[in-house]
């Protein structure tokens, strides 16, 4: 039984990472290293939350969420897209911002629980509980890889994260391309955190999101920015996540503040390996365009 | 014949340079109209506005009598601009059919375009693997490959920059045939390159480019060789560069040998392959080859800034291989990158700061403050003909060729230079600094300085240097004297 | 398709002036469009300002101003050191964690070490803790090129466990909150009148930073390593080495700021500890365009932020948080700025038929 727990555990936490990590993979295999995903999780959390306790309805929660999410990361897609700057720092500001405004508005929902009518239907498979969002993150990873290897714009994405300069003569949009990008990111990533908010942790805290964006950034990197791959480092992490909760309950004797650190060790150690194996093989077909801004008629700048 | 294309009172302003100066311009269709020009001209500029990849200062654009925009690649291809680029679009990682489908806007999953391409590449008499990756192929292919792209697009006008410049000698007479299959169906054909005599073989009318100004545009049977090459170069210059090359007889001293190099590229392939050479003292030997021959690499690896897989490099007598670059610099060995802006120099740093950043122990004090003395590197600046003002300009703002003249200030001047190793040093550089290096690389050959020098261009070796080798798909495949080389046979390998 | 044509070009250079009236319209627009957010909270924006000024510049406050601009100028610092060499460490807050930590262990063991001695080891003890800290990301950064934006993010999150961990846990020394020991008396830096003495520190370590970055060989490095790999093999730079030296000097400054907070204000630790100043020093840092010269100008405008908000909340009962969104606002701003002095904007109207054929 309670091995049941944990698993269910897992597979709650492990959707958010999933769903946030799928948004992160598309807009880095588009060249952008988005930092604002932290603020504009912590907004789709807070926007996911108020609506559900305003008008109790689930999916009208998660809606508002995707599209609240969306229209955040604009701001970040406007300042590197066409306003050629640094994408660390920017995603750095939209972040700030999402994250003040999402903990500023949401004191007044502090403490207020969820109306009862808040519920996802569940399939039960002998005690294992899988709800549609569940199964759904896994066809959203499926789906994602038929996008990025099957499709005219998922070729479009990769190369323009691989090499703009190439994508641009051969005639693609690189703006658009972006845009999208950064559009499927953000309704992913808003419904990744109204799942959190919502289901794993079901209340209203202050500073209940902090790090979870940050970590789909590096779970996307580590995955190789692929889809699928990224099926399984999200429930590595989530397992972990799992554990930290876990382990205490059991009576192992061993601080849960220690074990909160874990994910964020795995994940450091993992991005180190993969990326040392990377560099070894020299692989190609991966964003190299990473973070740096694309202008087209200009050489390279350092700040900009 | 109606005019499917018009430019008037072009401008194109970089940093501290006018690329093109009020240029106008028209092609008609049907007919080949080339645009010759030296390096440095502002050939490739204004292909670049044409094709929506620079967008110019001043001036317009007509196609088809209407006033035109373009501001993207993608505008271009709109319009019906098709272009052919001397140096191929291609996504390395992915497959020919793949690119060719990226490039129409296609998904490159769709079978039935793989027919589409099929048969036009047969069509054309054009022989690809469809399925091979970019990386894999040599340079000609990749040349192919972007004139089938051209082709599938179905263009109004076709814009060819140098695509007989890194192509074989069986691509260049498939290029030509093709141009001339493009103007029968009727179609504008925009030619751009720097042969005379390619001029004569295929084009209709010509217009002649120098230093950013147009000369004039002519009929081709109306213009002779003479006025062609006085209008590329000015009246005087033709002789000024000839006069450079003075053979002096080199020492029996070896002051540079190669023994059995092998050398990887970046992502791993084998690029050098068992190459062995030397240099003696007051000796210029030029590496040459087709493009993407392994000749970057192999001065890389000599400059001690690339890896060396196997073999030996000795230096005046001492086993280098495992030196790094700024130990081989205080042997007295200065060395001219091909990668200028990324190698080169610092972009965002200062002339100053590039001038020292190769000796940082001269200028540094014990406790590691730096110390610069102005007046000497303001006298270094005045050698190479710059101002002494742009000292503190940040080398991103300066041309081309001022940075390559700063590059040569740095490398070459106030110091003691046994060896040069120069990588493709006049590359889509202006007339002036050109004639700088060639007269920089002849008066210090006859002090006794021994010179490497890498380059695609036949001109230039044959104009420069004393001993010639020739470099195919990573091995030497020839080595010669200059009086006894073959200018013909030379050639045909080049084209191999 | 639209009439509008709009073309982004590089302008030449703005004279310094300019630059610096166009900082200070972006940070006002910033402190404007921060009226209608606070309105929406049901408070008056002009009390809102009122509290702004004199919560950060009124003879009272300019005390806690300072207090609150030392961390903040140090991050800054922080910060600057590692952008200027193009690497990104933006976890300035983990290892202004990892300095106090230390700083208490440290004094924990040797509690009886005499003044003069023991404030040099605050500031060494400090940075060399948020040094190390930070090199584990510089070795992982040299050696395997995992990218250091975000592991030093992810080692953020490992400090701020491992103060929560110490604070619940092993150090804890009072019943009701989570609070560790206090730092023994002889760490704690007295205050030169109503000011703290941590001033004084924070002058040597900014002139410090000065000669580094603009003085020696090592900032002439630091800035050839931002060009990219080929130029520094060109100039013969040993980079690994070099990457390393330069995150643990970032993390130097960052950590010093938690261990000098520690000394002159904090006194113990609790988890409230982490107070974000580290990215309110990669604002500051990218508010005075990298240069240590104006990273004191620039820190004093964050932590007015900081002081302010501690009144509103008193006051205004503000959330805390509205500062992190102001702050956020303000960075946007000055990236604004950042653009339109580099960048001229041409718009143009065009007729339809100028614009490629569709087909």
């Amino acid at each position: 039984m309670r091995l049941l727990i944990i698993v269910n555990d897992v597979l709650e936490r492990a959707t958010v990472y999933l769903l946030a990590t799928e948004g992160s993979l598309i807009v880095q295999r588009a060249g952008l290293l988005n930092l604002g995903i932290e603020g504009f999780f912590a907004i789709a959390a807070l926007v996911a939350y108020a609506v559900a306790v305003y008008t109790g309805n689930v999916l009208l929660a998660f809606v508002a969420a995707a599209a609240a999410a969306l229209a955040f990361n604009m701001i970040f897609t406007v300042l590197t897209v066409h306003l050629r700057l640094n994408h660390i720092v920017s995603g750095l500001a939209v972040s700030m911002l999402g994250v003040g405004l999402s903990y500023t508005f949401g004191t007044s929902l502090v403490g207020v629980p969820l109306p009862s009518t808040i519920s996802l239907p569940v399939i039960n498979i002998s005690g294992l509980e899988l709800d549609p969002v569940v199964l759904f993150s896994i066809a959203i990873a499926v789906l994602l890889w038929y996008l990025l290897y099957r499709t005219k714009l998922g070729y479009q994405i990769r190369i323009v994260g691989e090499n703009p300069h190439v994508a641009d003569r051969l005639g693609v949009p690189i703006d658009k391309v972006r845009y999208l990008a950064t559009a499927i990111e953000g309704a992913l990533v808003g419904l990744g955190a109204a799942y959190y908010s919502l289901v794993v942790i079901p209340e209203w805290s202050t500073g209940v999101t902090l790090g979870k964006g940050w970590l789909a950034i590096a779970l996307a990197m580590f995955s190789l920015w692929h889809p699928i791959y990224a099926i399984g480092g999200s429930y590595l992490i989530a397992c972990s996540d799992s554990l930290a909760r876990v382990l205490p309950l059991l009576g192992v004797p061993v601080s849960p503040y220690l074990l909160y650190a874990l994910p964020y060790v795995l994940t450091i150690v993992a991005l180190s390996v993969v990326s040392y194996i990377e560099i070894k093989k020299k692989r190609l077909g991966i964003p190299t365009a990473l973070a740096k801004v694309y202008s087209r008629e200009e050489r390279a700048r350092k700040y900009t | 014949m109606s005019l499917a294309l018009e430019l008037r009172g072009i401008v194109k302003k970089f940093p501290h340079a006018l690329a093109l100066d009020n240029v106008d311009f028209d092609l008609r269709y049907g007919e080949i109209h080339a645009l010759l020009g030296e390096n440095g001209a502002g050939k490739t500029t204004l292909v670049n506005i044409i094709s929506g990849v620079y967008s110019a200062d001043s001036g317009e654009i007509r196609v088809d009598g209407r006033r035109v925009i373009i501001s993207s690649p993608r505008d271009a291809q709109r319009l019906g601009i098709v272009s052919v680029s001397q140096h191929p679009i291609l996504v390395d990682s992915l497959t020919v059919f793949e690119n060719l489908a990226l490039a129409l806007d296609r998904n490159p999953q769709d079978r039935t375009f793989m027919r589409e391409v099929s048969n036009t590449i047969s069509r054309f008499g054009i022989k690809i693997d469809l399925k091979k990756r970019i990386w894999q192929l040599s340079a000609s292919e990749k040349a192919r490959v972007e004139i089938v792209k051209a082709l599938l697009r179905d263009g109004k006008i076709y814009v060819f920059d140098e695509p007989t410049s890194l192509v074989g000698l069986k691509e260049r007479v498939t290029v030509l045939r093709i141009m001339r299959q493009l103007r029968d169906l009727g179609k504008a054909v925009l030619f751009i390159t720097h042969r005379v005599d390619e001029v004569y073989e295929i084009a209709d009318r010509v217009t002649v480019l120098r230093r950013g100004r147009k000369i004039f545009t002519k009929k081709v049977e109306e213009v002779s060789k003479r006025d062609l090459l006085e209008a590329m170069f000015g009246r005087y210059s033709e002789q000024s560069i000839a006069s450079t090359s003075r053979i002096s007889k080199p020492s029996d001293s070896v002051i540079l040998k190669v023994e059995n190099l092998s050398v990887k590229d970046d992502i791993g392939r084998l690029r050098v392959k068992d190459v062995s050479l030397s240099v003696h003292s007051g000796e210029i030997v030029g590496v040459i080859g087709p493009a993407d021959s392994g000749q970057r690499e192999l001065m890389e690896a000599i400059a001690r800034v690339r890896k060396v897989e196997r073999g030996r490099i000795i230096m005046f007598g001492k086993d280098v291989t495992k030196l790094k670059s700024n130990d081989i610099r205080r042997l007295g060995v200065a060395y001219i990158p091909d990668d200028r802006l990324n190698m080169g120099c610092a972009l965002s740093l200062s002339v100053r700061e590039n001038l020292v950043m190769r000796d940082l122990d001269k200028y540094t004090t014990r406790l590691g403050l730096y110390k610069y003395d102005n007046a000497s590197l303001c006298s270094l600046l005045t050698k190479v003909g710059l101002r002494e003002d742009l000292l503190d300009v940040p080398c991103a703002d300066l041309s081309g060729g001022m940075i390559q003249r700063v590059i040569l200030a740095r490398e070459i001047l106030g110091r003691d230079i046994k060896l040069i190793l120069a990588s493709y040093p006049t590359q889509g550089l202006d007339h002036e600094t050109t004639k700088l290096i060639y007269d920089t690389f002849t008066s210090l050959k006859g002090c006794g300085c021994g010179i490497l020098l890498a380059t695609e261009d036949v001109d230039e070796v044959l104009k420069l240097c004393d001993r010639i080798l020739v470099m195919v798909n990573g091995r030497t495949i020839y080595e010669a004297d200059r009086d006894s080389v073959d200018v013909e046979e030379l050639k045909e390998m080049l084209t191999y | 398709m639209s009439p509008l044509k709009i073309t982004v070009k590089r302008r030449e250079r703005l004279p310094r002036k300019l630059k610096a009236l166009y900082t200070a319209v972006a940070i006002l627009v910033s402190f404007l469009i921060a009226a209608p957010i606070v309105a929406v909270l049901g408070i008056d924006p002009l009390m809102f300002y009122k509290y702004l000024i004199v919560g950060s510049f009124a003879p009272y406050s300019i005390p806690l101003t300072i207090i609150n601009l030392i961390p903040v100028t140090l991050c800054c610092i922080s910060a600057i050191i590692s952008f200027r060499a193009g690497l990104w460490n933006i976890g300035q807050d983990g290892q202004y964690v990892i300095g106090a930590i230390f700083l208490l262990w440290i004094a924990s063991l040797m509690p009886s070490v005499p003044p003069p001695l023991s404030y040099i080891l605050v500031v060494l003890a400090g940075g060399l803790a948020g040094g190390l800290w930070c090199l584990i990301c510089g070795v992982l950064r040299a050696y395997t090129e995992a990218n250091e934006a975000v592991t030093t993010l992810m080692m953020l999150y490992v400090a701020s466990s491992i103060l929560n961990y110490l604070c619940y846990g092993p150090w804890r020394s009072s019943v009701g909150f989570p609070e560790t020991f206090p730092l023994p008396q002889s760490y704690q830096l007295p205050n030169i009148g109503p000011i703290t003495s941590g001033i004084i520190a924070l002058a040597v370590l900014i002139f410090i930073a000065w000669i580094i970055l603009e003085k020696t060989r090592l900032g002439l490095e630091m800035s050839i390593l931002a060009e990219g790999s080929r130029v520094v093999d060109y100039v013969g730079i040993r980079y690994r080495r070099l990457i390393c030296l330069v995150m643990f000097l970032s993390g130097f400054y960052a950590g010093v700021a938690g261990s000098l907070y520690l000394s002159y204000s904090a006194k113990f630790l609790q988890p409230g500890f982490i107070a974000y100043y580290g990215f309110s020093g990669v604002i500051a840092a990218w508010l005075c365009e990298l240069r240590v010269e104006y990273s004191v100008l620039a820190s004093l405008l964050l932590a007015a932020l900081y002081s302010s908000s501690y009144t509103m909340q008193a006051t205004l009962s503000i959330p805390s948080y509205m500062v992190d969104a102001l702050e956020g606002l303000l960075l946007i701003c000055i990236l604004l700025v950042h653009f339109f002095t580099r960048y001229r904007v041409e718009i143009r109207f065009i007729s339809t038929a100028e614009k490629g054929d569709r087909k």
